[in-house]
């Protein structure tokens, strides 16, 4: 209906859209502007496709150039080309070569759009795959005899802890349960906060919740081992509650072989998890969410992540402040009588390993990484 | 299934909230008459709208999860005229209209209507920064306008603008598959006006005439004068990083910007500035000509939408600053009102925990005592063995408790 200006290339603009959707669709990353552009050389599909935006068709030329002779898991060309472009930013954008609408976004070269608006889409295509491939796990019976126990405290170590039991028949509670306040040194128990929060119920950037903490020389809540173990012990009585450092003593304690350990993700892997959260909280419950970042998307992300990468960790320029906060929660803890399972010291950070601080995220940075976990995914698990 | 779908999808800030007040408070009446708007929340279509166009909104969206698709049902499921309403479903792409329309009936039976609202650039400009402001958004009047007048519309304010304002586009996004007959232009009458003049075109467009109705007199989005927009730009600038959206929206955007600064009615009002008037007026222009070209169905006058030029302007960036330390001062006034009222309920709430706190600490004290007893340690030490001996010891104090009634579980 929009009247425009007719942009003379020799060619139906149209099929040219039409038979370089065909290219991609089957596999092809030929970019737009190397496209033909002589009607002979080009293949008119049938059925006539519904030209999504231009950032659909060119995150799909990218994910093909990655994917290789493999090819794409099967049906996710369909699903990035449906995909609602998340958040705010661009509309769906026409492609340069054709009638110049009068009206509405300007064509472009699919090429040239910046990645934080393939980035947009990607994060889209992202929750969608791993929604369809999230299969709630159904946990053992109940064993026969299982040790009585709570795992609380730093949440990023005793969630997947607890989980992992419950999987395995071993639900937390019964009488006298041994509560087990779960802990590390604290400046890992701050990076921890922030990862259950990015891979949770949603949190700030990194960069804003440390600019906080810094400002007031705060233990976030999430990393307040006194409050866990202060709040337990009126529960359940003092007797019953153990500071834990030392997870390597856990096993024994609860009569298992074994618990799996938990990596602390890179920065970009988990900035990716805070702003997918964002896209799966207008999808599934909380609760969904939660196992989705948690589980599922973890394990692809630790399967894509390059041995030896930098993790998320504590600014080495705050070692200080972190350091008297530790020593304040250690001797709070001698005070109390809180049995400590492991040295007290353990609470101290130690300064940085001499490695390259993790690289930070950039929108290239996301964007490489969900196509990598994109490509690299399957509808099965 | 309905007969009848009348979509509205815009635009902001063209008398919407009213129209869709008036809507909810009297949708049961409207029911029974056939005119259905389904909603059990004020903003029960605000949430469709963001769950169909997956927008973020300041943690609103979590609320969303669905809305759309329990929208168009109960669109599909009431007999009659069934009337969708939000503004922000201006923003939607071709293939969101396309998929809310199919959800509506499109193509299985149901006539369904478009319709939109529309007023002149010369008020929507202005209109627009200042809703922006109480977004949260920092950017000066003089940035918005650099950002609008980009070709490239690539900032996220322009993209946004446009998209929610440019009217022949938002027309091919929802209303290309439609006769014209069914799209309909609801235009703003210019200021000074009936009062009455709006709403009496919206109920012409909505069917409404002839209904009994329960009207507010109050307006649903007032307006901030300059100096106060100034403020509320600067006090955006000084708190976003510290108040978090949840904690900005009742503080700010409410208590602030809509129960205490817009009632400041004698300041000098937004307006477009004189330089960008003819470049707003060329556009409006190409846009009558366009939509008169489309033959839409009308109500109003499309002649409007070339807005009139402004009786004067004052810059909100450079602002008198003896008006907006006024504004200020009101300001603290209202959060100062606020503070006490919440001082006062905080320590109300807090008597009351240390008074459950205390009643907590005797019952602990009474069973503490109880658990001296030989009688009361020799049943805890013989529980403790059965449930150590597993599924059957565990099963055996299952059926102890059922036969002695308790409800109460181990900590």
């Amino acid at each position: 209906m929009a009247t425009g200006t007719q942009v003379v290339t020799g060619v139906d603009p149209d099929v040219r859209a039409q038979s370089w959707i065909g290219h991609l669709r089957s596999g092809g990353f030929t970019d737009w502007a190397s496209w033909p552009r002589h009607e002979r050389q080009l293949t008119r599909p049938a059925t006539p496709y519904r030209v999504p935006g231009a950032q659909h068709l060119e995150l799909l030329r990218r994910l093909n150039h990655r994917a290789g002779d493999a090819g794409l898991p099967p049906g996710l060309a369909d699903r990035v080309l449906a995909a609602d472009a998340t958040g705010r930013g661009l509309p769906d954008l026409p492609l340069a070569g054709g009638v110049e609408p009068a009206y509405g976004a300007r064509p472009v070269d699919p090429a040239t759009l910046p990645p934080r608006e393939l980035l947009r889409v990607a994060l889209g295509v992202l929750a969608g795959e791993l929604i369809r491939a999230e299969r709630p796990t159904k946990p053992r019976r109940t064993r026969f005899r299982r040790e009585t126990y709570r795992l609380v405290g730093d949440p990023w170590l005793a969630d997947p802890l607890r989980a992992a039991l419950v999987a395995d028949g071993r639900p937390p509670g019964g009488g006298d349960a041994i509560v087990y306040v779960l802990g590390a040194d604290l400046g890992s128990m701050l990076v921890h906060a922030w990862l259950a929060g990015a891979f949770g119920g949603g949190i700030d950037p990194w960069p804003s919740y440390w600019r906080r903490l810094r400002a007031e020389h705060r233990i976030a809540r999430r990393a307040d081992l006194l409050h866990a173990a202060d709040t337990w012990s009126a529960r359940v009585g003092p007797r019953r509650v153990r500071v834990v450092l030392d997870p390597t003593q856990l096993p024994a304690m609860l009569r298992v072989k074994r618990l799996p350990t938990v990596p602390t993700p890179t920065h970009v892997g988990a900035e990716l998890a805070r702003r997918l959260g964002g896209v799966l909280g207008m999808r599934v419950s909380p609760d969904q969410r939660r196992q989705i970042l948690g589980g599922l998307y973890r394990r692809r992300l630790e399967a894509v992540t390059p041995a030896g990468l930098s993790r998320l960790r504590m600014p080495s320029e705050d070692l200080e402040w972190v350091s008297d906060a530790a020593r304040f929660v250690r001797g709070q803890l001698r005070d109390r009588d809180y049995p400590v399972i492991g040295d007290p010291d353990l609470l101290i950070p130690s300064p940085a390993p001499p490695v390259p601080e993790p690289p930070r995220p950039t929108a290239p940075g996301l964007l490489d990484l969900a196509m990598d976990l994109l490509v690299r995914s399957s509808s099965s698990e | 299934m309905s007969e009848r779908v009348l979509l509205h999808v815009g635009t902001p800030k063209t008398g919407t909230s009213y129209l869709q007040d008036v809507l909810f408070r009297n949708r049961e009446q409207l029911a029974v008459q056939g005119l259905h708007y389904p909603a059990d929340r004020f903003d029960g279509h605000f949430l469709a709208a963001l769950d169909l166009m997956q927008l973020p909104w300041g943690g609103l969206q979590l609320e969303a999860v669905n809305a759309w698709d329990v929208l168009s049902r109960r669109v599909r499921e009431a007999e009659g005229t069934a009337v969708v309403s939000h503004e922000i479903l201006a923003r939607a792409s071709r293939a969101q209209a396309a998929r809310a329309l199919e959800s509506l009936g499109h193509g299985s039976g149901t006539e369904v209507h478009v319709l939109l609202s529309v007023r002149d650039l010369v008020r929507q400009v202005p209109a627009e920064w200042q809703e922006n402001i109480k977004h949260r958004a920092t950017l000066s009047y003089a940035e918005f306008l650099d950002e609008l007048r980009d070709p490239e519309r690539s900032g996220d304010v322009a993209s946004w603008f446009w998209g929610v304002q440019e009217i022949p586009d938002i027309l091919d996004r929802w209303a290309s598959d439609l006769p014209p007959e069914r799209v309909h232009l609801i235009t703003v009458p210019p200021s000074g006006g009936p009062r009455d003049l709006l709403w009496k075109r919206f109920s012409h467009a909505f069917g409404l005439d002839g209904y009994e109705l329960e009207l507010t007199e109050e307006r649903a989005n007032p307006s901030l004068g300059v100096p106060e927009s100034a403020l509320l730009r600067r006090i955006n600038l000084a708190v976003n990083e510290d108040v978090p959206p949840a904690a900005y929206r009742p503080m700010v955007r409410e208590l602030l910007a809509h129960q205490t600064l817009s009632k400041r009615r004698r300041t000098p009002r937004l307006a477009l500035p004189p330089e960008h008037l003819e470049w707003v007026q060329t556009l409006s222009q190409s846009w009558v000509s366009e939509l008169a070209a489309r033959r839409y169905d009308v109500v109003g006058d499309l002649e409007e939408l070339l807005g009139t030029p402004p009786k004067e302007y004052v810059d909100p960036d450079r602002p008198d600053e003896a008006q907006v330390a006024a504004a200020a001062v009101d300001a603290i006034h209202a959060l100062l009102v606020e503070s006490t009222r919440f001082e006062l309920e905080r320590n109300h709430a807090w008597a009351e925990v240390r008074r459950a706190r205390a009643e907590t600490e005797q019952a602990r004290e009474a069973l503490e005592r109880s658990y001296l007893r030989a009688g009361y340690k020799i049943r805890r030490r013989f529980i403790g063995a059965l449930e150590r001996a597993g599924r059957p010891g565990r099963a055996m104090i299952r059926g102890y408790r059922w036969l002695r009634g308790r409800s109460s579980r181990e900590a």
